[in-house]
């Protein structure tokens, strides 16, 4: 597969082709990151697209000290961040909030009951809202960690921090989301089965 | 105090050699930190399970242009479209459903549209009480009026009730019946074309209700799968760096 670089290369060569691979290539996590930082649909989409519209128009300045996905990641970071303070407020959860169980049964797999489908979805609502409480360098932080899988040393050279500094924010935020889950009623169950539940009657 | 720091690079198993084997030799003392590294891979394993929407991004900006299969696949039907496309077909069954029928009975005089039918009048007025005639051109309605008339006239005689239609037309029927019997055609026409449109529009929004839900459902199922891939990859990542940091130490 050609690699990111040489498809850098190319695109700034002219080469369009090259540079729409790129895009079909980080699309995905692009509008993942830009979803997760701000919480809403159609603003991340909007986010994600014009990452790639200034990307494009910067390829001539990208001097690949950085790996490409690194500066695509900033660049959306800093695109979060201008919508976040433009729009004054924290990033809300898009989920549902009521759940068709006629409909769940329709997409529940062989080995999962209702029950575990509903738990999964509801999990999934939790942490978005949970996450929404954070404060903004403590989710961006575990975002690009805990989904994006990038290293301490990347997340401190994209948010120009120390490394310790990362290490703290992680911990932090994830010890509040560890509490503000289990006051919402999230319990783990390590082993066999379904790991998570949501305790019955709890919110 | 523990190293906060060191339990969190061990999480996420990010971290120098030397710093593992330090917090190693750590947890087997720390039953604190042993109990909180496994909070904190609970919290890890709660995370996964929040997995963003898969929509169709498809950035058009440098994307060649879609063939027009791809094009017509993208294709949505919205309201105004429905709106559109009924009025279109409305038009072409309005067109098509020419035909005049004309009832008269017990229940007394209707005049409506019916489905194409050309058959023509007959040439008299026949004995049976009930009677359906057809009316394709201007000549044949006007006759068809005249008998009509005449049998409520006479009709309107033999139960000595008062007359329904007034004197002076009796002998043709004038320019006003006429234009009396195009309105009351129109008329039905158009109440047919409003129901028709209506239950076409309604047809559509169900289709695309339909569309909708199936859309949502197939997003949501791929956003799970999605969420359960990156956790699964992130995981195959972490293991490789295990692995590399013990090939290191060798």
């Amino acid at each position: 597969m050609t690699t990111d670089e040489e498809l850098v290369a190319r695109s700034r060569g002219g080469d369009l082709d090259s540079f729409n691979q790129l895009v079909v290539r980080w699309e995905r996590p692009i509008y993942a990151l830009a979803y997760r930082v701000i919480g809403r649909e159609e603003e991340a989409r909007d986010v994600a697209q014009e990452t790639f519209l200034r990307a494009y128009r910067a390829l001539g300045g990208f001097k690949g000290q950085a790996k490409f996905s690194s500066w695509l990641y900033r660049i959306t970071l800093n695109l979060c961040r201008d919508w976040i303070r433009r729009e004054r407020r924290t990033p809300v959860s898009q989920a549902p909030e009521g759940i068709d169980i006629i409909e769940l049964a329709g997409e529940t797999e062989p080995s999962e009951s209702i029950e575990d489908l509903v738990s999964r979805r509801e999990l999934g609502r939790a942490v978005a809202k949970a996450m929404a409480m954070l404060p903004e360098e403590q989710r961006t932080a575990i975002i690009l960690k805990e989904y994006h899988g990038l290293t301490f040393q990347e997340i401190a050279d994209m948010l120009e921090c120390p490394l310790s500094t990362v290490k703290t924010r992680l911990y932090q935020g994830l010890t509040v989301l560890r509490k503000q889950l289990q006051e919402r009623g999230v319990e783990h169950v390590f082993g066999h089965g379904p790991e998570r539940r949501l305790r019955a009657g709890s919110g | 105090m523990c190293d906060k720091d060191l339990l969190v690079g061990y999480l996420y198993d990010d971290m120098a050699p030397g710093e593992r084997r330090i917090m190693d030799a750590h947890l087997v003392t720390c039953d604190e930190c042993r109990t909180e590294l496994s909070g904190l891979r609970g919290t890890r394993t709660t995370l996964s399970s929040w997995a963003p929407p898969t929509p169709d991004l498809a950035f058009p900006f440098v994307r060649p242009a879609p063939s027009p299969r791809l094009r017509a696949r993208g294709w949505t039907v919205s309201p105004a479209w429905g709106l559109a496309a009924a009025a279109v077909l409305v038009l072409s069954v309005a067109s098509a459903v020419a035909n005049v029928e004309i009832k008269y009975g017990p229940d007394g005089f209707s005049v409506r549209t019916g489905s194409a039918r050309a058959v023509a009048a007959p040439p008299s007025a026949p004995a049976s009480p009930m009677q359906t005639v057809s009316a394709p051109g201007e000549p044949d309605l006007r006759r068809q009026l005249a008998d009509l008339r005449e049998r409520l006239r006479t009709l309107e005689a033999a139960e000595g009730s008062h007359p329904v239609l007034t004197s002076g037309h009796a002998q043709a029927p004038a320019a006003s019946d006429l234009r009396l019997v195009r309105q009351m055609i129109a008329d039905s026409e158009s109440r047919q074309e409003q129901v028709l449109a209506r239950r076409i529009t309604q047809v559509l929004r169900d289709v695309e209700g339909a569309r909708r839900i199936d859309f949502d459902r197939t997003q949501r199922a791929l956003a799970e799968v999605q969420g359960v891939v990156d956790t699964t990859m992130i995981r195959q990542r972490e293991t490789e760096n295990v692995l590399r940091v013990v090939h290191q130490s060798k």
